[in-house]
């Protein structure tokens, strides 16, 4: 029997999504829709379990409203390339994000761009909610 | 013949006398004792470092210096380790005017518990520091400790701490890349010796020391510490002002 691609992602992603579940309900974020949000980093939390960009970003009327990103804890960042300071304070960066469903200034992280076009996080893989975090060494 | 014997006989009493000699090479079960409560006599806000003199900053380390000043001085910069009784970090923990305890315990661990802010040290004596990449997603306010005894002297490497904490009361900084190595030892049955070494190429022109000495005293037990209230009388502690 030959599995497709296809196939094996569906496997993929409902293996991934049991341990997410476990951890914290993501029906909080609308999955269904992106949202770009462009904005100044005010912070970059490294921390367990999740990992936190807030941003401070200008709305309609010109004004700043502080958003709140969730990302996964450090390890699994760091597994990805990430160190606590890809992001720090003052760099002006474009998210994508799955937006609260509430409506209120927050989501989960799906991708950043960073001032030089480095894009961190990938747009076409489900969000990985998985925190992972394992014993400090 | 006999001559000979006579010699190997002498040089295997030489031996025998010599491994039984105070810092002669020891096994895990004769590390030198540094256990006790320990308490500094003096206090300096400013950190003192060895051969006298300013910090030797890099330009990226004075201009961090002077803005986080400027901050605590116009109140837009906290001093969490005060405040909230966040962890200190290296090497300003061991500036601290409060008792301290060093317990050779577990084994394959030391463990050094600060009255202040309830900080407790782990260093870790069985096991290599975990590299960077292991390091990372851990940054730590006071970094993680492995060490080893050589002869009387507990060597203490540090890293992977976190940017939050000050080199000093006065607001000297380091970046997450600091590195530090103590070496830990009695220089007098009542007194006990901290020589640390702080590498920060980014912020420091080069690696430098400060010598930290407490007095053994163990008639006093490390008490609460609950932040924001009174604590302890420290006016036998030179240089602490209380406003």
């Amino acid at each position: 029997m030959k599995l497709t691609a296809i196939g094996l992602a569906g496997f993929a992603i409902a293996a991934l999504a049991m341990p997410a579940l476990a951890h914290h309900s993501f029906a909080m974020f609308d999955s269904e829709k992106k949202v770009t949000v462009e904005g100044t980093i005010k912070e970059f939390q490294w921390t367990n379990p999740h990992s936190w960009i807030v941003l401070m970003v200008s709305n309609d009327q010109g004004q700043q409203e502080e958003w709140a990103i969730e990302l996964g804890a450090p390890g699994a960042l760091a597994r990805r390339g990430w160190v606590p300071k890809t992001l720090t304070r003052g760099m002006k960066v474009m998210t994508v994000i799955h937006p609260l469903r509430d409506g209120t200034h927050g989501g989960q992280f799906m991708t950043v761009t960073l001032p030089d076009g480095t894009q961190m996080g990938d747009p076409t893989t489900a969000p990985n909610a998985n925190a992972g975090s394992g014993a400090a060494p | 013949m006999n001559d000979v014997f006579a010699r190997a006989g002498l040089a295997l009493g030489a031996v025998l006398a010599a491994a039984s000699l105070p810092g002669a090479a020891r096994g895990a079960d004769t590390a030198p004792d540094i256990a006790g409560i320990y308490w500094a006599s003096r206090y300096d806000a400013k950190i003192q470092i060895v051969g006298g003199g300013d910090l030797p900053l890099t330009a990226a380390g004075k201009a961090a210096y002077d803005e986080n000043m400027a901050g605590l001085k116009n109140g837009s910069i906290t001093d969490t380790a005060r405040k909230f009784c966040l962890p200190d970090g290296l090497p300003r923990v061991l500036a601290t005017p409060y008792p301290f305890e060093i317990v050779q315990a577990p084994p394959g661990q030391v463990t050094i518990i600060y009255e202040f802010s309830h900080q407790i040290r782990v260093v870790t004596m069985d096991r290599p520091m975990p590299n960077d990449k292991e390091l990372i997603p851990y940054p730590f306010y006071n970094g993680h400790s492995v060490g080893h005894f050589e002869g009387d002297t507990l060597v203490v490497e540090t890293a992977g701490f976190n940017e939050k904490t000050f080199v000093d009361a006065t607001g000297a900084l380091h970046t997450d890349a600091l590195r530090t190595i103590e070496r830990i030892r009695k220089v007098s049955p009542i007194e006990l010796e901290d020589v640390i070494t702080v590498h920060d190429p980014e912020y420091y022109t080069r690696d430098w020391q400060a010598r930290f000495v407490y007095r053994q005293r163990n008639d006093v037990r490390l008490e609460d510490y609950t932040c924001g209230n009174v604590h302890r009388d420290l006016s036998a502690v030179a240089g602490v002002h209380r406003p």
